[in-house]
């Protein structure tokens, strides 16, 4: 009734309870409608990884690693791959693979939101440069050579994978050709 | 005393509701771009986008950038010189037209700018840019890492003939230079 203030009251304090309950709701740092709310369109997704479900751990192959002498007389040799692979747990993703041959870092893969990854042998374009060295120098009887090598992936869930072995490479030796020069 | 009373717990309410309204509106950031759906896994980011002149549709047709196996590789390790570079980069706006794709290392600038003509999707291999972008390796922990070298934030952008994007954000980590 006109007049009557708890009946004013009562009114006001409807309107600001609807109009409270609508700001809460409508705010969203992503919207610019003003008073008038709606479903945000924005979608926060945020990965993470299962603690408590069992999975096949993660997995890598280095497939056919090589040494290989591009020139004669250079001395330097090129170690590659004939792909690098690394698989994920189920539920993870891949962080990140590397490349370490001889205790020295070569290379370092970032993960982007994959579930695997794939290296081709063309990637490093020739391959990674090295020393051939001389007969005999790796241990192994006309070989140049020995390096080791390893290939170490580490995914989300917290699962690490390591590929070691070695490689030889071919012999070489540096020949240098004095210019002959005759006297006057 | 009680009419008092009550006309000043009315202005209250009725204040407390104005500012909470007003809050909403200043958080809504008007010089902010409307980000329509956004991921993060670690330090990786990608996010879809509206620039403030077009309003979001519900569902764009711009897709999230395929960025895999971000690298920085270190070809010579008697050389300062390192290269970065993805497996690809494939982006897809069917039925839109792409516009463009560029590739930014955030601490030297736009390294690649990738042109539609015509095309609704966008692919590009590692080969595209022959062994990669020449950067300095490092040294040890210079990046942040105690056995890595320098740290390259990157971005990859894509736009679409609707004007809607797509970006990418994360960081690729190179092997250190020691001589």
């Amino acid at each position: 009734m006109i007049g009557n203030p708890r009946a004013i009251l009562a009114g006001a304090l409807t309107v600001v309870l609807l109009g409270a309950i609508l700001a809460v709701f409508g705010a969203s740092d992503s919207q610019a409608s003003g008073l008038v709310t709606s479903t945000p369109l924005g979608v926060v997704t945020q990965i993470q990884s299962p603690a408590d479900v069992e999975a096949p751990a993660v997995s890598s192959f280095s497939n056919s690693p090589t040494c290989y002498r591009q020139a004669a007389g250079s001395g330097v040799c090129y170690i590659e791959w004939s792909y690098l692979y690394t698989s994920a747990s189920s539920g993870s993703y891949i962080i990140s693979m590397t490349v370490t041959i001889d205790d020295r870092l070569r290379a370092y893969h970032a993960g982007f939101f994959q579930t695997a990854m794939y290296v081709p042998s063309d990637f490093y374009g020739t391959g990674f440069k090295v020393t051939c060295g001389i007969p005999g120098s790796g241990g192994v009887p006309g070989m140049g050579r020995t390096y080791a090598y390893t290939i170490r992936a580490r995914e989300t869930g917290g699962g690490v994978t390591s590929n070691t072995g070695a490689v030889v490479c071919p012999a070489d030796e540096i020949k240098i050709h004095l210019p002959l020069i005759q006297k006057p | 005393m009680r009419k008092i009373f009550l006309s000043l717990a009315l202005a209250f309410l009725l204040m407390a509701a104005l500012l909470s309204l007003i809050r909403v509106a200043y958080g809504q950031g008007p010089d902010e771009p409307d980000v329509i759906s956004r991921e993060t896994q670690g330090e990786n980011v990608r996010e879809i986008y509206a620039p403030l002149q077009i309003e979001s549709p519900q569902q764009p047709n711009i897709g999230f950038i395929d960025s895999p196996t971000a690298t920085c590789y270190q070809p010579d390790s008697t050389q300062d010189a390192c290269y970065i570079n993805w497996y690809y980069l494939s982006v897809n706006a069917d039925p839109n037209y792409m516009i463009a794709m560029t590739v930014t290392l955030n601490a030297i600038g736009v390294v690649a700018r990738l042109h539609g003509f015509f095309q609704t999707s966008m692919y590009a291999p590692y080969s595209l840019f022959d062994r990669g972008f020449k950067v300095a390796c490092g040294a040890l922990g210079s990046g942040g890492s105690p056995t890595l070298g320098m740290a390259y934030p990157w971005t990859i952008n894509a736009r679409d003939s609707a004007n809607l994007k797509s970006a990418n954000y994360g960081t690729v980590y190179c092997p250190a230079y020691t001589p």
